[in-house]
């Protein structure tokens, strides 16, 4: 049987103008290095499935891929620009952003960027606080974790997202009238709070009825045609898989 | 006279008409935030880096926290040369905003993303000193003090000092200038030297950590950080930061 090769691409070794001006180049193709399972990789490949662009995945050796990475941590993201620069993107949130940049979804100025990422922390400040207190606790006390932060955290959460999207017009956007960064990181929190319910849990406070701001949201990103067909794929059923699995759910 | 309690009027307009006020580097600020460092160090520390006037407004939260954009704070109010009022929120986006602003973000997409690498490296350095060392019981926290240095900041130690030798070892992250890098890193690296357990000590220092410790002294060296990080308010944060956690 062969040996699945693991090798990483090269990146390219220029000062930063060089790299600053291939960095612009918006029909790179991509390739990402990440485990099995959502994880700090899920945002990135939402992204990188919504933007529409070409990637595809690098088969994972840890022991001997880690020491190439450069903060020996995942998901590294390796672009090739349309002029065959090779950039290595790391540390997810950076990677993220970059994303979101280089395809239109950080807003279109100073100000709408700043905001974006109001609610990009916002977000994750719940996600981070579900993954301490539930993903985190000892399996025979997740559920009653489970319930109180739907009772204790979530809600006052859902309430100030529900008046700012409120006060931007109820359209299923948090600045202006077109999906940012901001719409796909909710998407993506409220998808995996929605996913990792514990068995016997009670129901997560998210709903058409309950939340209708934010379920607009959910909804419109999802409905997104390139990151609808990702959902589809069998490899999104097996990460799904995957997360249930290493975090025991 | 003491510092107002009272929040200022947020400019209402269309996200263009303050994106052109925002564009100005003369801006006065007010923040609010609780006297210990917090989520608000970083912010306080690119508010001082700046250059720029600014002032802390007195905290009664239980009046202003409906008011705040996510009823947590920090929040910024940038008084524009122009008049209009603009509301900051969320730490990390009021520093990356400030960043930006203060010509402290790169100098293009790859730099900017440059930047935000380092930043969150750092992050995740700072949370699991935050859970392991300072979320530890008073009477565990040498010990875990102790394998926080030797398993987590060892680690993140070897790879930023390769990282800024292959930049030249020039005390900074990106290119030869400072950056939202800078900034970060040596805000965490602050951190973790004054919330020293009683009876550990941390192996960052100019022998043993040689970049790091370049990074740390370049921003420094700004005078209205100096200045800042000098005054009596810093001194108070530092001593209310150790309070607010037992150190």
């Amino acid at each position: 049987m062969s040996a699945t090769n693991v090798s990483l691409p090269v990146p390219t070794q220029a000062d930063t103008t060089v790299l600053g001006q291939a960095a612009k180049s918006t029909d790179s193709t991509y390739k990402i290095l990440y485990f099995g399972l959502h994880g700090r990789g899920e945002l990135t490949r939402t992204l990188l499935a919504y933007s529409g662009v070409k990637w595809e995945e690098l088969p994972v050796d840890w022991a001997t891929q880690k020491d190439l990475t450069p903060f020996k941590c995942l998901p590294v993201v390796y672009e090739t620009t349309s002029d065959g620069t090779i950039l290595e993107l790391a540390e997810s949130q950076a990677i993220e952003r970059y994303l979101a940049n280089k395809y239109n979804l950080y807003g279109k100025n100073a100000y709408e960027a700043h905001k974006v990422e109001q609610y990009f922390s916002s977000a994750d400040g719940v996600a981070q606080a579900f993954s301490q207190k539930i993903i985190g606790a000892a399996q025979d006390k997740r559920v009653e974790e489970a319930n109180k932060f739907y009772v204790e955290v979530l809600p006052r959460c859902i309430a100030i997202h529900e008046a700012h999207l409120a006060k931007n017009g109820s359209n299923g956007h948090y600045i202006g009238n077109s999906a940012t960064l901001a719409d796909i990181k909710v998407a993506n929190v409220i998808d995996r709070l929605l996913f990792l319910r514990p068995k016997g849990a009670d129901e997560v406070p998210f709903s058409a009825e309950k939340t209708p701001q934010l379920w607009k949201v959910l909804e419109k990103v999802n409905a997104h045609p390139t990151l609808a067909a990702w959902k589809k794929t069998d490899r999104y059923q097996e990460l799904n898989a995957g997360t249930k699995s290493m975090f025991k759910f | 006279m003491s510092p107002t309690t009272v929040l200022p009027t947020v400019t209402k307009a269309s996200s263009e008409v303050l994106a052109e006020a925002a564009k100005g580097t003369d801006s006065t600020f007010q923040l609010l935030y609780f006297p210990l460092h917090g989520r608000g160090e970083l912010v306080r520390n690119l508010l001082a880096y700046s250059g720029a006037q600014w002032e802390e407004l007195a905290v009664d939260w239980q009046v202003q926290k409906p008011k705040t954009p996510f009823q947590v704070a920090p929040v910024v109010y940038e008084h524009t040369a122009s008049g209009s009022v603009l509301e900051l929120a969320e730490s990390n986006a009021i520093e990356r905003y400030l960043a930006r602003k203060y010509n402290l973000f790169g100098a293009n997409i790859w730099e900017e993303n440059q930047v935000n690498q380092y930043y969150h490296n750092a992050e995740g350095l700072i949370q699991a000193f935050a859970l392991r060392v300072v979320g530890a019981a008073p009477e565990a926290r040498v010990d875990e003090a102790n394998k926080f240095y030797t398993e987590i900041l060892a680690k993140f130690v070897a790879i930023h000092e390769d990282h800024l030798k292959q930049n030249g070892d020039n005390g900074h992250y990106v290119g030869s200038s400072t950056t939202l890098a800078d900034l970060k890193v040596a805000q965490t690296l602050d951190r973790i030297l004054l919330l020293v357990p009683k009876g550990a000590q941390v192996p960052v220092s100019a022998e043993l950590t040689p970049s790091l410790w370049k990074v740390k002294e370049s921003v420094e060296s700004k005078p209205s950080y100096a200045a800042w990080k000098k005054g009596q308010r810093a001194h108070e944060l530092d001593a209310n930061t150790k309070a607010r956690f037992q150190f």
